[in-house]
């Protein structure tokens, strides 16, 4: 095994638990809707949650390419040791920012609070002193990828992509700095890093990490899964750069945002059911034949879950039209969940469930505890999202539409029986996703502990 | 391509041509963004087309419905003057810049939302300024004479004068970051946002309809008035609000009690029924230092007469009491 693969699985392992460490603000965070004022207050569960869902894909995206590198290029990745030191830092800057989140909460309005405390923007909520680590962490990966290319000289159409991702993957996250005073403004470049991370750069390194997975998955040809590719870098990136305008309808920007973004992101689905159509193509193609089923599964959870969660979801509540009742509310965090789950978390498990089982000798994995971990997961997610779409539609209906959006409709919305039944729903779907959590562990810890 | 319009296989099955197809169209669209966000950032700098200057805050906002746009802009009157004075253009700008830091530093955003953006916990802010809430509730509960006044008391000590069962947490905000706040509140509510969030305030309330019973009509004003903080079951909230149904245990802060004892309502760790008088007392003028607020002027006399009498009859409260618009009508 190379130097590099074993770095790839620490990630992985740090990936996993920092999932354990989001889940469990999550249950903290959906509690607080059901019973209001039990431990921490509600910002910094909500915090430890979304900024662990960033940390815990960033690292499975970077364990999947530091476990898939050496074998693209046939040579050891350079850089290991730096990027093992990165890991490191990493880890203990998002154990100290947690627990200054914690501990610390919150500071006063000054220049001091930004730099070490919190920098209360969403999802770069980290202190600038730790965004600056992160810019490190991903320049040393960066580095890693483009000199590993370099020294091999050799180039796959996949590393190319992957390459030219890293700019932008770098670049945007500059955004994470600045307090700029007009909120519009502030909005304004704050979109750049969320929408153009989670649905453009974030999409097009996923769709390099799955097109390298279905390789060893499915041995589906090159060629294929190259020409799959770039037409999904077409798509997502065709789609998805101008759909950055459904992010523009209400936050002070011109008027003609409401056609651009509608019109863009009405067809940002496109990308996201080309990929349903080639997994499930390929997979059709080996007649569903692989030594590895639980990666498999989990990499069809992928294809559909996005194309589900993120494309259609999305397209639901993209609509300037619809929008306009349902931006902010529980649809979006259906909308959210839903997403996420589906356009990386399953992704990134099929390539951990395929790195473990190669590291362990590559022997089929056994046993039942990862069907019940994928199936309790996915059912506890669809739980979840289920019953926050509940919650939102009520919530966009009496808050917005016929409420009046003033504090007391937010109110009268959140009391209203539907809306409260749907979040106590979502609560007990958390325990069973947190249910399918131990399983999950307790499955590739299993797995680990087999003899190689 | 062949007589029939078809891709030859050996285009289509070339990785090239799908590379140069990708590299193209993604060209094309960061060009065409280039040129939208140039555009955008002019129209909402502060002072643009859309984002008004940061010395609106000495000037009067309103909302109104816009019948050519379909829906309602914000409107800029003449001078109203926030806390009593004037801020000179860089004097509004540091404001705002404080302001800013504060909302930063609390991470307000992990709980409400801006523009619609954060978390889903707590009440929008994009049009808080113009809520009614400050006026029907927060000037009475903080005893302020303006509408800055009651939010800056309030943003001091949110945990003081709860008015929902999600109590806002005390962030240590003091006066100056709270003054801030409030007028970076009162900026962000000039700004243009095509209408969001929808029909802000310009619903009418709820009423119960005259054909209701009065024990339903009691009910449903319960709901809309009453339960956000003593709760649909009357149980109210331990430690924040009292229950109304007597005989419920209820451990407070001594601040709390007091006023419960004094007025009748609570002995021996419980609440008890109070007189009529006094009930009706509380609902019409609040308790002083307290989160009741007086619901005197904010509703007429049939709804608070069905809210005492639902009460006085609901959660097992069997007082057998009947008040009628006449009886709130001579207390107050």
């Amino acid at each position: 095994m190379y130097a590099s693969q074993r770095l790839g699985l620490k990630y992985f392992a740090a990936a996993i638990v920092f999932l354990g460490v989001m889940l469990v603000a999550g249950l903290a965070a959906a509690a607080a809707f059901v019973q209001p004022g039990v431990l921490l207050p509600f910002s910094i569960t909500k915090i430890i949650h979304i900024d662990g869902l960033i940390v815990w894909l960033l690292m499975g995206f970077m364990g999947a390419v530091y476990w898939f590198l050496p074998g693209e290029l046939g040579c050891e990745t350079v850089g290991v040791k730096a990027g093992e030191v990165m890991f490191w830092i990493l880890c203990a800057a998002v154990i100290v920012v947690f627990g200054v989140f914690v501990v610390v909460q919150y500071g006063a309005g000054d220049e001091f609070a930004l730099w070490f405390i919190n920098q209360g923007r969403k999802y770069v909520e980290a202190p600038r002193w730790a965004a600056i680590g992160v810019v490190a962490v991903l320049s040393v990966f960066a580095y890693n990828i483009v000199a590993t290319a370099l020294r091999a000289r050799r180039m796959t159409g996949v590393l190319a992509v992957l390459m030219i991702d890293l700019v932008p993957l770098v670049a945007l996250y500059f955004v994470a700095f600045p307090a700029i005073d007009n909120m519009s403004v502030d909005l304004y470049w704050w979109w750049w890093l969320v929408h153009m991370w989670v649905e453009a750069t974030w999409e097009v390194l996923i769709g390099c990490i799955v097109a390298l997975a279905l390789m060893q998955l499915l041995n589906t040809p090159r060629r294929i899964v190259e020409i799959w590719l770039y037409i999904e870098v077409a798509l997502v990136l065709g789609t998805g750069i101008l759909g950055l305008g459904h992010h523009y309808f209400w936050i002070g920007t011109p008027t003609y945002w409401l056609g651009i973004g509608g019109l863009f992101s009405a067809f940002e689905p496109l990308p996201l059911l080309g990929m349903v159509v080639h997994a499930v193509y390929d997979a059709g193609t080996q007649h569903m034949k692989t030594t590895n089923r639980p990666s498999l599964y989990w990499m069809m959870a992928e294809a559909f879950g996005n194309f589900l969660g993120g494309g259609m979801w999305g397209f639901m509540m993209t609509l300037p039209q619809i929008n306009l009742y349902s931006h902010g509310t529980q649809w979006t965090v259906s909308h959210g969940h839903f997403a996420f789950w589906g356009a990386y978390a399953c992704g990134v498990l099929s390539v951990v469930y395929l790195a473990v089982q190669k590291a362990r000798g590559g022997a089929e994995p056994a046993g039942s505890a990862w069907k019940w971990a994928f199936a309790l997961l996915n059912i506890g997610m669809l739980g979840m999202v289920g019953a926050l779409l509940m919650s939102g539609m009520a919530q966009a209906f009496y808050e917005r539409a016929i409420g009046g959006s003033t504090l007391q409709a937010f109110i009268e919305a959140q009391s209203n029986p539907w809306f409260a039944q749907g979040m106590a729903v979502r609560l007990a779907f958390g325990f069973v996703f947190a249910a399918g959590y131990v399983c999950l562990v307790y499955d590739l810890l299993t797995m680990w502990r087999r003899k190689a | 391509m062949d007589e029939l319009g078809r891709v030859p296989a050996s285009v289509a099955g070339d990785p090239a041509f799908w590379r140069a197809g990708a590299i193209s169209t993604t060209l094309v669209m960061l060009v065409v963004l280039a040129f939208l966000t140039i555009d955008s950032l002019d129209a909402i700098r502060a002072g643009g087309a859309r984002v008004p200057a940061y010395t609106v805050i000495n000037q009067e906002i309103g909302y109104a419905h816009d019948a050519r746009l379909g829906h309602a802009m914000p409107v800029i009157g003449g001078e109203q003057l926030l806390f009593g004075r004037k801020y000179a253009p860089a004097e509004a700008q540091a404001l705002i810049a404080k302001g800013k830091r504060v909302i930063q530093s609390r991470a307000c955003i992990d709980c409400h939302t801006f523009f619609g953006n954060g978390a889903y916990y707590g009440p929008d802010l994009t049009k808080a300024w113009l809520d009614p809430a400050w006026r029907e509730t927060w000037m009475p509960m903080t005893r302020q004479a303006t509408r800055e006044g009651a939010m800056v008391e309030f943003l001091m000590q949110p945990d003081r004068y709860p008015n929902w069962s999600r109590v806002m947490p005390n962030l240590g905000i003091d006066r100056e970051e709270a003054i801030a706040l409030v007028a970076y509140l009162k900026w962000m509510s000039a700004v243009d946002t095509n209408g969001f969030p929808a029909n802000f305030a310009m619903m009418q309330q709820t009423r119960p309809a005259p054909s209701l019973s009065l024990a339903d009509a009691g009910e449903r004003a319960h709901t809309t008035h009453c339960a956000a903080c003593h709760q649909a079951d009357g149980l109210g909230v331990p430690g924040l609000f009292p229950p109304i149904a007597s005989g419920e245990p209820f451990t407070a802060p001594e601040r709390l009690l007091k006023p419960l004892i004094e007025r009748g309502f609570y002995k021996d760790g419980k609440i008890v029924q109070g007189t009529v008088r006094q009930h009706l007392e509380i609902v019409l003028r609040g308790i002083p230092g307290t989160a009741m607020p007086g619901f005197g002027d904010r509703l007429d006399e049939a709804t608070i007469a069905a809210i005492v009498t639902y009460q006085r009859n609901a959660f097992g409260n069997r007082s057998g009491d009947t008040v009628t618009a006449d009886d709130v009508r001579a207390a107050r």
